[in-house]
């Protein structure tokens, strides 16, 4: 399984403790745009930043893929998932929902990769709800929603 | 250093402990109709235009969920 991870995602993952573990059951590609927000969002002090440098830590699990420049970051994650014949694209980003959507590859949320562990036997329901939890205490509202509404997903 | 005078600043801190709250109530809210305990209609009398996005999401969330379960499945 291949999946194109945008940089909300990944950072999400992070927080949930499962990353490591997702990287090294399924094939992640990412794009150069992201690898290099990693990058900037790591210079700070905050709670992102100490995400986005664990994932930095991380990218020997990970496969760079360098895509013509696009306008915005959604467009170039698009043309990896083509490039690489990713089976699943996964966004948190709302906005970049509809764009993603234009794509046949279908496109999941953070939450759907801690699923994809549960389904796989990886992880316990109960990790699972731990880990959403985790999610849920550093993001904004509509990404909040998203791990809210995660927790149809171990009901 | 800068000088923000009292009551200022305690309308500040009050704005931000409601907003606190009302992030909270909102989350809460949005759980509730998740977990199905309450309508859309109900949910949009308390949260307005953004209950639009809990079941945009929520309906996303289950689409996604077949996807990942058809893997598993066949």
């Amino acid at each position: 399984m291949i999946f194109a991870i945008d940089t909300c995602s990944l950072i999400a993952l992070q927080y949930s403790g499962y990353l490591s573990t997702i990287a090294e059951t399924v094939d992640i590609v990412i794009t150069k745009r992201i690898h290099s927000e990693l990058e900037e969002i790591g210079i700070f002090t905050n709670n992102d930043a100490a995400a986005a440098r664990e994932i930095l830590k991380l990218l020997h699990a990970i496969t760079i893929v360098k895509v013509p420049q696009r306008s915005t970051g959604e467009e170039e994650l698009v043309e990896v998932a083509l490039q690489k014949k990713c089976d699943f694209i996964v966004s948190d980003d709302i906005r970049a929902v509809p764009k993603l959507k234009m794509t046949n590859t279908s496109t999941l949320f953070s939450t759907h990769l801690l699923y994809y562990l549960f389904r796989a036997g990886m992880i316990s329901k109960e990790g699972g709800l731990i880990a959403l939890e985790k999610m849920w205490n550093n993001r904004s509202w509509k990404e909040n929603l998203i791990y809210i509404t995660g927790i149809q997903l171990f009901r | 250093m800068l000088h923000v005078p009292r009551s200022e600043w305690l309308r500040m801190k009050l704005a931000e402990a409601v907003k606190k709250d009302l992030l909270k109530y909102r989350e809460a809210l949005a759980m509730e109709y998740t977990m199905g305990h309450i309508s859309f209609e109900e949910l949009q009398t308390a949260v307005g235009r953004e209950a639009e996005d809990v079941r945009m999401i929520s309906e996303m969330t289950q689409k996604g969920k077949k996807e990942v379960d058809r893997l598993f499945d066949e």
